[in-house]
């Protein structure tokens, strides 16, 4: 699993939940609105370099744990690059397909946009600890505490759901499905059985759960003790407020010049 | 001093009924039970046993719904005139599934969470937090991830967390059925020592009561939604055991299976026995070395090696984090063989089926399966001679209907669609499915599922046959209906079995060969008996098995001079006694 909690004493790891949540929207709000690949490579860098630094993430374990986020980065650069409709600048032609300088800017600044997005994803998860993030959640943005704790108890059965998915897929390969799965129809189906199985498992799980919760009283009362306090270290504060004074300075600059382009789709330069 | 009994359960007449279903779960249950009592609460799957229990806090009807009739008065209180968060402080709830029942990621916070949802003040929740971990041993691990927690921790954990809240009563819906041995003593000496100190009311719902029969006061058989018997256990057991083992097929200690042959020919033992150590073996010896008795089988003549099912040599396995699962595992397995495969969680048992089934690819040594090298051969090879049964059933089913399901594997493997039909239906009628043809497969009962799981996988006729706990969850009418079919299927076919289990009544009926892992390496390789007598031995390791009655109570008639079978079972050394007698 890409999006795990690794225990630690960085920067980030101190820093309050909820700057690093105002981080991670203030980073992806800066790829969506910048028009240029080179803004959202260079806000992509600043996001890897915050987690290797700030973070104390392993840089080649990171980008190892990226991997899912780099096939679909790849996916997408290429995807887009040929059908840009609006190029005119033709660097490639491949039959019927034509390149352009255009198309190419397009696919890289959508790339950078889903790596931005899911790296920043990545380095929050692995530098918040679950149960400080729901503490702060209900403390410091009032976030009713059943739903907070939905989210809580989805991050408790990930690791079951994923073990159990494990278990399903090697059960089936004893059976000879998708041992490995050949053609289309074949994935479906072992994707259609997985999921089946694992709702199942999930529903019983859930149920489960629901009366083990219940059975001690949670959602009896609107609100319930909270045992921790919550800690907002300045640097935590200091570092979004960075980040969102970056992105209104940003958006400030380009409409003060009249360039509009961020809210258009994106385009070469 | 004589003890003042005061009641803390009453349920009169209760009958419930789930939404939408016309007939009864519970149809006029009636029971008492005093303050300090320990219950054990047995029946049938499907029989009501854990819908009574949520009736107890009031869980149902009031979250799952339906219709309810009759009283239920628990600690002088109706859980229907009460919030549930009431009615948490009165009946605590533990669950079978250690993993499903923890709702936080630390054991401090575990124990906790009814505590703030009781909006207790931080102090109070500090104080009881650690008190309740106290209890239950857990307090060197106040702050550890609760993933990291053995089955019986993370079961003793569900217990802490639950008397935090220091009810009167406890109910434990099958707390040890997903444990291994050394899980389940822990977990059963922790509720024992508790009810102690606490004089807590404790409830346990059980399919199996050998472990409990001896430690609990009381013993509620219930079947079709009522309480068809109570009373002490030996009374009950004493006076139903044969309708509670045969009519309900329920697993009942195996020295009360002995006593009751004895009783059909008129011989007693009192007090009725609930465990090996009860049965007063001398004068009931004697009787049968007089008479004679059938011996152990002579030796069987030497295994056949020239073509083993299995062959390992040093095989070890790492995963890619760096665990060294299994080092240097040498085994030779004969066609036709049954081999259980022992240890504890753990162990590495699961990881040599997952090799031997072509699942993993072992990372040293040589591993063939009749004849083909895993390492070398494709999964699809693997699959003609190897079929693995998992825990769940639920887990390998590959298709919607039952006769897709069992017509997948043959299909597979490119067979004609007459032979598809032949092969299915032949299984179907063997399994006793036919019938449920056009049945989802999860939409049958826990048995049935079980025998499609075990149907689908033999019906691409492999040479090897792995079961992974293939009684556990089961009743004993259900596990017994299983083993024997397999017991068939292994003559008439000579399949291969290998069990990995650690139930092992189970291993003494049915398995000729045993192999113990410990810590990924072969620690014991040798027949049951040899096995029960090692861990027998005083101070010997248990290597986290436990010896089965049967063969205490055989080691008994054995060591007084009489001729019995090493491995007979309860019914057979029952009737053997109650012959001599005769």
């Amino acid at each position: 699993m890409i999006f795990v909690y690794r225990p630690g004493d960085s920067f980030l790891h101190r820093a309050d939940s909820i700057s690093k949540l105002v981080w991670l929207i203030t980073a992806g709000a800066f790829v969506l609105v910048a028009g240029q690949w080179q803004v959202s490579a260079t806000v992509f860098v600043a996001v890897l370099l915050s987690g290797i630094f700030l973070g104390r993430l392993d840089a080649s374990e990171l980008l190892r744990r990226m991997i899912p986020l780099w096939i679909i980065a790849l996916w997408l650069f290429c995807l887009f690059s040929v059908l840009y409709p609006e190029g005119t600048d033709p660097v490639l032609k491949i039959g019927p397909l034509s390149v352009t300088g255009e198309g190419i800017s397009y696919g890289l600044a959508i790339a950078f946009r889903v790596l931005t997005l899911g790296s920043s994803a990545l380095i929050f998860a692995a530098t918040t600890d679950p149960r400080r993030l729901v503490n702060e959640l209900i403390s410091v943005l009032k976030l009713p505490y059943r739903l907070a704790y939905a989210f809580y108890s989805a991050l408790r059965f990930l690791p079951l759901l994923h073990n159990e998915a494990r278990t399903i897929l090697d059960a089936r390969a004893i059976r000879g499905q998708g041992y490995p799965a050949k053609g289309v129809a074949e994935r479906l189906a072992l994707l259609r059985g997985l999921t089946v199985s694992l709702l199942a498992g999930a529903i019983r799980r859930v149920q489960i759960t629901a009366v083990a919760m219940d059975s001690r009283g949670f959602g009896a009362y609107p609100t319930r003790t909270e045992i921790e306090d919550v800690h907002r270290p300045a640097g935590g504060i200091v570092f979004a407020a960075v980040w969102v004074v970056a992105l209104v300075g940003y958006v400030i600059v380009f409409v003060v010049f009249g360039d509009h382009s961020f809210l258009r789709t994106p385009v070469g330069t | 001093m004589k003890r003042e009994v005061d009641e803390i359960v009453r349920v009169s007449g209760l009958r419930y009924w789930y939404p939408g279903s016309e007939d009864p779960v519970l149809d006029g249950v009636d029971l008492n039970l005093n303050r300090g009592e320990m219950a054990v609460l047995i029946g049938p799957s499907g029989c009501g046993k854990s819908t009574l229990m949520l009736t107890l806090n009031g869980i149902v009807p009031k979250t799952v719904g339906g219709k309810i009739a009759g009283e239920v008065i628990v600690d002088g209180t109706d859980p229907l005139d009460h919030e549930l968060a009431e009615m948490a402080t009165r009946v605590g709830l533990v669950f079978q599934d250690p993993d499903s029942q923890l709702a936080t990621l630390l054991v401090r916070d575990e124990v906790a969470f009814g505590l703030q949802n009781l909006r207790f003040s931080r102090e109070e929740i500090e104080e009881r937090t650690r008190w309740a971990l106290e209890l239950v041993g857990l307090d060197d691990l106040l702050m550890r991830d609760v993933f990291s927690l053995s089955g019986g921790q993370k079961q003793r954990l569900a217990i802490a967390s639950v008397l935090a809240m220091r009810p009167p009563i406890m109910v434990l819906d099958e707390p040890t059925a997903n444990l291994d041995p050394a899980g389940a003593d822990e977990v059963l000496t922790v509720i024992g020592d508790l009810r102690g100190r606490l004089d807590l009311t404790v409830i346990i719902v059980e399919h199996d009561i050998t472990l409990l029969a001896a430690r609990a006061d009381r013993l509620l058989v219930m079947d079709e939604g009522k309480i068809q018997f109570s009373g002490t256990p030996r009374d009950v057991l004493r006076a139903n055991g044969q309708t509670i083992r045969d009519e309900l097929g329920l697993w009942i200690p195996q020295a009360s299976e002995f006593a009751l042959e004895l009783e059909a020919a008129g011989r007693s033992i009192r007090p009725f026995p609930l465990s090996g150590n009860e049965v007063p073996i001398l004068p009931v010896a004697t009787a049968v070395s007089e008479v004679g008795a059938p011996s152990d089988p002579p030796p069987a003549s030497q295994p056949q090696r020239a073509d083993p099912a299995v062959l390992s040599v040093g095989v070890g396995f790492a995963y890619p984090d760096g665990t060294q699962a299994l080092s240097e595992v040498s085994v030779e397995i004969d066609r036709g063989e049954t081999v259980a495969l022992l240890g504890r969680n753990g162990s590495g048992k699961s990881t040599l089926s997952y090799l031997l089934a072509g699942l993993r690819t072992p990372t040293t040594g040589n591993l063939e399966i009749c004849g083909l090298s895993v390492t070398k051969s494709s999964a699809r090879q693997l699959a003609r001679h190897v079929g693995y049964v998992f825990q769940y059933p639920e887990h390998q089913f590959v298709a919607e209907t039952v006769w897709d399901d069992l017509a997948y594997g043959p299909r597979r493997a490119g067979l004609d669609e007459a032979e598809v039909e032949k092969r299915v239906s032949d299984i179907l009628a063997m399994f006793s499915l036919t019938g449920y043809e056009r049945r989802h497969p999860l939409a049958l009962s826990m048995g049935q599922k079980r025998r499609l799981s075990v149907a689908g996988t033999l019906i691409t006729r492999p040479d090897v046959l792995i079961l992974d706990e293939p009684t556990t969850g089961q009743d004993r009418k259900n596990a017994l209906a299983l083993l024997g079919l397999l017991g068939e299927l292994r003559a008439s076919l000579g399949l291969t079995l290998l069990i990995i289990t650690h139930d092992m009544r189970l291993v003494a009926r049915f398995c000729e060969r045993t192999i113990v892992l410990d810590c990924g390496r072969i620690v014991f390789d040798g027949g049951p008996g040899a096995l029960f007598t090692r861990i027998a031995e005083p101070g010997a390791d248990d290597m986290g098995l436990r010896v089965p009655d049967q063969w205490k109570l055989a080691r008994k008639l054995r060591s007084s001079g009489a001729q019995v079978r090493e491995l007979a079972d309860p019914e057979e050394l029952g009737r053997l006694v109650a012959g001599a007698y005769r």
